[in-house]
């Protein structure tokens, strides 16, 4: 079943193209593996999948409701982005719960979430502290709670892994597949290319708006006129450079 | 269409924001104090006025409600709506945690939560005296309906200024977004609108300059409220306007409400365009348009600042840390609203004195005088670590702090120093006094304007704010702590003003010195005397003065014997 599709999305910002003819189509229950260098226009591609911002042309669905449809999407998605919204004020606790609060989610069950949550992120003699003196990677942390606290159908996890030690990262990756195994459909976009190895079903790779690349990892990485294996960076400045000489050059130097 | 719940959301949203408000305010120490004298001295004035009256108040005479009260409250309500547009504007258009927020819920479910914060908000600060105002009416005038009536009134007032307000508000932020020239001319536009609004409620509030009176807004109808307010007590407003006002609230409210919604259900979706462009480019995209990847071929930061020029011969690094001051000062103009709670601290009053009696050309050159060289020293430099926010480590390694703080002075002296002594010799002009005391205020400007300048970097840098100010998503706002601008106010306009008073009325200055430095020790040292503990006080005061002259003495002997 199909969690994610798009057909000719496109999003026009006065003359620059930031999402050109997008077309994606992403089943439930996969990890998609969504890169690009900066710039490319996955940010943009994300709040249109959320809702936050509408598209110029084309279409869209998430959990089959259309994207434009933003009261129809918003119990179906749950959404990390780059620079976690939190309250400073709060604690992480109190950001929690008013946030489950919002969503209207049963109270005890939800109270026994965060806890499970916050325990497995190892948060949890931190949880009654303000998020004003948590370290970055607490605070992303925090946010990645808050984001699949509703055990929404598509999670968009935008660089989930920022500023995180790598006990913590490799947690984060852990409960990234876990909510796929759950039959939650994650979008997931990062600059750091070995997770996408580790937990991608599916990776596309996104250029200057276009989606110039989209497969499996194996299947990317394998060449298919010499059969040579690639690892997933060579294929990623290959296909982003604007110079593919000067790039396969560099990686073969 | 919001989620069914959205009633009960919004009042979560309203709750927890003002909860947040709450916090941020008790972190700030100063600001807190500061808020606290604002809202409880005028409420135990009130209450001392009344206990003093209380017998005429309880013996007055039923009469009609004066016009001239209606005007005031409708002005007051007026004042009230574009300073919630103007913190709209400035301050919060978008959300905090935006991403999260209209994920999570609707947006007219995030609107009505943050009106239900500011109105929250209002009612905080108008809490206590409105406990006063409900407690003399019941106990003094008799009338046990202002128990309900009082704070009524009070919610409905700060609700539709609070909507009517916030319509207005997002209205204009939507402009902003939207039009690439008033993007463009946001600064110069919104001075002028402020100007405009300060006026016109000046004009109003001192029937002197213009002969219109608050009186001439008695029509509109939200004054009727005071219509309301009096029901019970022996005044007498009109029942008619009473109900009409309740009838009209009503629909302001759900009106103003759709507006909002509206506004903000636009305004928070779309990507607002870039004030250096004609088209509509998202300030998303901006950072990757490729054109702005070209090495830059002229003086891009002096270029940012023009028409000022910071002079050649000023060294590349203090001109560099003056230009870049500048232009922080120019591009993010709400870092300055702080300037706001002096200027009508203390010009309010002024003004209103000098208006009513008179003598604005003889206020008017001192005042210039005095209050020009603290504004223009409050510019640029009251928070120069804060300011640098996460770029402060680069600054700190790159320049030297001779370098940096001199760059700092530059604006302040170049630009502020040439305009001060213009103005306030052109206000000299057309004031009463002497060539000599003409001039003397101008030297007295310059003088002042240095100093400003100059102690503005050390009282910024000793009081420093490095946190950002919560308001909407702007976390670029960053005004200087409280203390930095009470302790720089302190230090510049209380001596300016006693020597702006020296030159043009030295009786006055006279009579002050000798009031704080002669009559005050003098009758503390008489009560003193006068008390059963005076004279033990006094003696151990005297014991204390003694051993400190001993200690000194004992010492320069015993370095005069080592000499």
């Amino acid at each position: 079943m199909t969690r994610i599709e798009t057909n000719e999305l496109t999003k026009q910002y006065g003359e620059t193209l930031a999402v050109d003819r997008l077309d994606l189509s992403i089943s439930e229950g996969s990890v998609y593996g969504f890169l690009g260098p900066n710039g490319a226009g996955k940010t943009t591609t994300m709040r249109l999948l959320t809702g936050l911002t509408r598209p110029t042309s084309g279409t869209g669905s998430v959990a089959g409701v259309p994207i434009t449809d933003r009261d129809g999407l918003r119990p179906h998605l749950g959404y990390l982005p780059e620079e976690p919204p939190l309250y400073e004020q709060a604690t992480a606790y109190e950001q929690l719960e008013y946030v489950a609060g919002l969503r209207d989610l049963p109270e005890r069950a939800t109270r026994e979430r965060i806890n499970t949550l916050l325990d497995e992120l190892d948060l949890t003699t931190d949880a009654t502290t303000r998020i004003a003196d948590y370290s970055k990677g607490m605070r992303q942390k925090t946010a990645y709670i808050q984001a699949v606290l509703h055990e929404p159908d598509v999670v968009f996890l935008d660089e989930p892994t920022s500023g995180l030690d790598p006990r913590a990262a490799r947690t984060i990756r852990e409960m990234i597949l876990d909510l796929a195994n759950s039959g939650t459909t994650v979008f997931l976009s990062t600059h750091i290319l070995p997770v996408v190895d580790e937990v991608a079903d599916t990776v596309g790779i996104l250029y200057d708006g276009q989606l110039v690349a989209e497969g499996a990892p194996e299947t990317l990485t394998q060449r298919a006129e010499t059969g040579d294996t690639q690892t997933l960076e060579d294929v990623f400045l290959e296909l982003t450079s604007t110079d593919p000489a000067a790039d396969v050059e560099a990686t073969d130097g | 269409m919001a989620e069914p719940t959205w009633p009960r959301h919004a009042l979560s949203i309203g709750v927890f924001e003002f909860r947040r408000s709450v916090r941020a305010l008790w972190q700030d120490k100063a600001q807190l104090t500061l808020r606290a004298f604002g809202m409880v001295i005028p409420s135990l004035l009130t209450l001392a006025v009344t206990i003093v009256f209380a017998d005429a108040i309880r013996n007055l005479e039923p009469f009609a409600v004066p016009d001239m009260v209606r005007g005031t409250v409708a002005l007051f309500w007026l004042f009230g709506v574009y300073l919630i547009a103007q913190r709209v504007v400035s301050a919060r258009p978008r959300i905090n945690a935006e991403s999260l927020m209209l994920t999570t819920v609707s947006a007219r479910t995030v609107a009505f939560g943050l009106l239900v914060a500011e109105m929250l908000r209002i009612l905080a600060y108008a809490g206590f005296p409105i406990l006063v105002l409900t407690g003399v009416s019941v106990f003094l005038l008799g009338s046990p309906a202002s128990l309900i009536l009082l704070p009524v009134v009070a919610v409905l007032f700060a609700a539709t200024v609070v909507v009517a307000g916030s319509a207005v508000g997002y209205a204009v932020a939507l402009l902003v977004a939207t039009s690439p020239f008033i993007a463009r001319h946001k600064t110069i536009l919104g001075t002028t609108a402020t100007l405009l609004a300060m006026g016109g409620y000046f004009l109003f509030l001192y029937p002197q300059i213009s002969g219109l009176s608050q009186a001439a807004l008695a029509w509109v109808p939200i004054g009727w409220l005071a219509d309301l307010a009096v029901v019970g007590t022996p005044f007498v407003g009109s029942s008619l306007q009473a109900v009409g006002v309740i009838a009209g609230s009503a629909v302001l409210l759900v009106v103003g409400g759709l507006l909002v919604e509206r506004e903000t259900a636009v305004f928070w979706f779309i990507e607002p365009v870039s004030p250096d462009t004609e088209g509509s480019v998202s300030v998303l995209e901006q950072t990757t348009d490729k054109e702005n990847l070209r090495p830059a071929t002229q003086d891009s930061l002096a270029a940012a600042v023009t028409p000022l020029v910071v002079p050649r011969f000023v060294s590349t690094p203090v001109r560099r840390v003056a230009e870049w001051a500048l232009m922080r000062t120019r591009r993010d103009p709400n870092r300055l609203m702080f300037l706001l709670i002096p200027v009508f601290a203390i010009g309010s009053p002024l003004v209103s004195t000098a208006v009513q009696s008179g003598s604005i050309g003889a206020l008017g050159a001192p005042l210039t005088a005095v209050a020009l060289p603290w504004l223009v020293g409050s510019l640029f430099a009251m928070n120069p670590l804060g300011d640098e926010g996460a770029v402060l480590p680069v600054t700190l390694t790159a320049v030297s702090g001779d370098h940096y703080v001199r760059g700092l002075i530059v604006p302040g002296l170049v630009f502020g120093l040439p305009i001060i002594l213009l103005v306030t010799g052109l206000a000299g002009l057309v004031s009463p006094y002497t060539i000599g005391e003409q001039l003397g205020l101008v030297i007295l400007s310059g003088y002042l304007t240095v100093v400003a300048v100059t102690i503005s970097p050390a009282i910024g840098m000793a009081f420093p704010r490095f946190s950002a100010i919560s308001v909407g998503q702007s976390r670029d706002v960053l005004p200087p702590r409280m203390t930095a601008v009470a302790a720089h106010a302190v230090l510049v306009l209380l001596p300016g003003a006693l020597l702006a008073a020296l030159l043009v009325a030295p009786r006055v200055a006279r009579t002050v010195l000798a009031g704080v430095f002669g009559f005050v020790p003098t009758i503390v040292l008489e009560l003193l005397n006068s008390s059963p503990y005076g004279i033990s006080i006094l003696s151990t005061a005297a014991g204390a003065f003694r051993a400190v002259v001993a200690c000194c003495t004992f010492k320069i002997n015993s370095s005069d014997m080592a000499a």
